[in-house]
């Protein structure tokens, strides 16, 4: 069961087909897109394939990059640490991959990286958010999303400041995302004199049951629930919240900021407020192209593993476009400021993007909408040395 | 900590066990009778359920979508008995368990190939809410789900007990060659325990489903592994043992939550059962089984 199953995404004809004669000549670009294909996230790895299918779509279209088509294979990690080192392994014995795009979840991007790294493979990251991954020196890696404890530390200063509450209640999943989120979210509500009244752990993609936690939180005055987790276990969380006849407000990352968190939660998610590295309803032509195709071709919304998918590919055929190569990628990315569906994008010498806010997404009746709200900051200060 | 709050921990703890029992119980059924730890069970139940989903979308009557999802559960139970079970019943114990193991993953990946990989919700079929007993306030979801659950245990057991599809039952369970040779018909009774044990199995399934709000595909092995530690909890084998083993396991979990947090519930639950089977290897209520040759 561990043998990671290598899958050719969509039809090759989707993939590689308008490219011009003079460049099926030069032989297609690949790309390794690596992610929970199966398993318990593959919900994730779906929307990394259709965030894929849209940019190669859009690509191959407009003759490729540099004249060369895009191709794109499939890498299956089920979302295991163990099986992501496995598909890594496999990535670098083929030298024809211009990078890698993964892995989806912090965990899993961790596993893989040192063998990335070994082989000076170039990693171009959507939604790992973990802190600990641009800390390790890696100079092949570089990623889209926000890091986990600038996240946190804006979370916990949305409860406390802007929202007035003081007693966090933390739900975290019990692998390197959540309980990265966890460990900031406890130092930033101690700068932010907040009290810590309620701090539980699950196993993701395991426990669905939440009803213990919740009567603990509310027997213990939790006055904001704090998630840090994927859209399944939060919406799931909210709509538990509601059976239990508790309502207390939610704060949480953009992982809810998908339209199974509103349906799982089956109105429970009512009022929740998120925090998003990127705005989906922001009045920019690119965001709304990309969130109008989407919506078209697939009768849902992008979650941000899509947009940010989806930017990559762009990103990718801008800086090769620009002559880069497979040996100074990640250090042109590094370079280049980027606008893509999700907004814009630089990067600091970790690899890490840097001057990029939170929007505040607010759900109501029954939608995710922008608010235009900023997070106020007051006491944060602290915690930057 | 007070007591409303241990209470209504409790019924939580009960709500889920319950939950566990209706499962375990289909489970042990068809254990007592082959000694086949039929790991596809869960995903039997798991494509019973996602089949109540889809027929409740298709907006048949609430009632006849959840009898009709059942007789999905007895129908793909008895299908994998036929082709994964019944060729190599007298094999070595072994190949049965591996057979059970891959039919699951097949049930397993036809759902995700029909259904998706995504976690769906289950409408709200049982009114939320609390309702205030002795002046504690106690979640009505948990209550109804622990009242639905007991009766179809007690439906189960009377099945078992009363029925002459129970007594044929024991007799297979006893000894399957003199069940044979007394003219039981014991290539009809092992299909119907194993469509019983599909049947009941996708009513917990269900009962799951509601009480989480969701249906998804892991929760087909989800549901094997906790029936299997309620059924090792109460004695492998042992139907009422298996129903009790699923109410203390979901208490287990609950105590878990309460004492050291959640993040170590299955940990502490599995630390129980072992600490159990050390102590008694049968199980609380089970009886030392012979191992026959």
């Amino acid at each position: 069961m561990s043998i990671p199953r290598r899958l050719i995404l969509a039809s090759p004809a989707v993939l590689a087909a308008p490219a011009t004669i003079r460049a099926q000549a030069r032989g297609p670009i690949f790309v390794a897109l690596a992610g929970p294909m199966t398993g318990g996230s593959a919900a994730f790895g779906l929307n990394a394939q259709r965030g894929t299918e849209l940019a190669v779509q859009a690509i191959n279209r407009e003759g490729g990059i540099g004249g060369q088509p895009l191709q794109v294979e499939v890498f299956d990690d089920r979302s295991v640490p163990r099986d992501a080192a496995a598909v890594a392994q496999r990535i670098a014995r083929n030298d024809r991959f211009l990078c890698v795009l993964g892995h989806v979840d912090s965990s899993s991007t961790l596993a893989a990286m040192p063998i990335y790294a070994e082989e000076r493979i170039p990693v171009v990251n959507a939604s790992s958010s973990n802190p600990t991954i641009t800390e390790q020196g890696w100079t092949n890696f570089v990623r889209l999303t926000i890091r986990g404890d600038y996240g946190a530390q804006q979370y916990s200063a949305y409860a406390v400041n802007n929202l007035g509450r003081r007693n966090l209640g933390i739900v975290f999943a019990n692998n390197d995302f959540g309980r990265a989120l966890r460990n900031d979210m406890v130092r930033a509500a101690q700068a932010l004199s907040a009290r810590v009244a309620g701090d539980a752990g699950f196993t993701p993609n395991v426990d669905r049951d939440f009803s213990a936690i919740i009567s603990q939180f509310r027997a213990a005055g939790v006055d904001v629930v704090m998630l840090n987790c994927s859209y399944t276990e939060g919406g799931l969380f909210a709509g538990q919240m509601r059976s239990a006849g508790w309502s207390v407000p939610i704060v949480g990352p953009d992982t809810l900021l998908y339209d199974q968190f509103l349906a799982l939660s089956q109105g429970g998610a009512e009022g929740a407020w998120i925090m998003a590295a990127y705005d989906p309803y922001a009045e920019r032509p690119a965001t709304r192209g990309f969130m109008d195709t989407f919506q078209t071709r697939f009768n849902t919304l992008p979650s941000q593993v899509a947009v940010f998918t989806f930017d990559i590919y762009h990103l990718l055929k801008r800086v090769v476009e620009a002559g880069a190569t497979r040996a100074n990628l990640i250090e042109r990315i590094k370079a280049t400021r980027f606008e893509g569906a999700g907004g814009n994008y630089s990067w600091n010498a970790r690899g890490d993007v840097v001057n990029r806010t939170f929007a505040v997404i607010n759900v109501r009746d029954g939608r995710f909408t922008s608010t235009g709200l900023s997070v106020n900051e007051n006491g944060l200060e602290r915690l930057r040395g | 900590m007070d007591v409303p709050y241990l209470t209504e921990q409790l019924v939580n703890g009960l709500a889920t066990g319950s939950i566990y029992a209706v499962i375990a119980v289909g489970y042990a059924m068809v254990y007592s009778i082959l000694y086949l730890i039929n790991f596809a069970h869960g995903d039997v139940i798991m494509v019973g359920a996602f089949a109540a989903l889809t027929l409740i979308g298709m907006a048949f009557p609430v009632p006849a979508a959840i009898l009709a999802a059942c007789a999905v559960g007895a129908l793909v139970a008895l299908a994998v008995e036929r082709i994964a079970y019944r060729p190599v019943r007298y094999a070595n114990r072994v190949v049965p368990m591996i057979s059970a193991l891959g039919a699951g993953l097949v049930l397993a990946t036809l759902a995700h190939l029909v259904w998706g990989p995504e976690v769906q919700p289950f409408p709200q079929l049982i009114p939320r809410g609390n309702i205030e007993i002795a002046g504690i306030a106690v979640p009505q979801q948990a209550l109804i789900i622990l009242g639905l659950s007991l009766a179809i245990v007690m439906f189960a057991s009377f099945l078992l007990e009363r029925t002459r599809l129970g007594r044929a039952t024991k007799c297979v369970c006893q000894d399957i060659y003199a069940a044979q040779l007394m003219g039981i018909p014991v290539n009809l009774i092992i299909p119907l325990v194993y469509a019983v044990g599909g049947f009941l199995g996708v009513a917990g399934g269900i009962l799951f489903a509601m009480y989480f709000n969701a249906v998804f595909i892991q929760m087909g092995l989800l549901a094997t592994t906790k029936a299997w530690a309620a059924a090792m909890l109460g004695g492998v084998g042992n139907f009422y043992g298996a129903a009790l083993g699923g109410l203390m396991l979901g208490v287990a979990e609950m105590l878990a939550v309460v004492t050291v947090g959640s993040a170590y519930k299955d940990g502490v639950a599995l630390v129980i059962i072992v600490a159990v089977l050390l102590l008694r290897p049968q199980g609380l209520f089970g009886r030392r089984v012979v191992e026959r040759s």
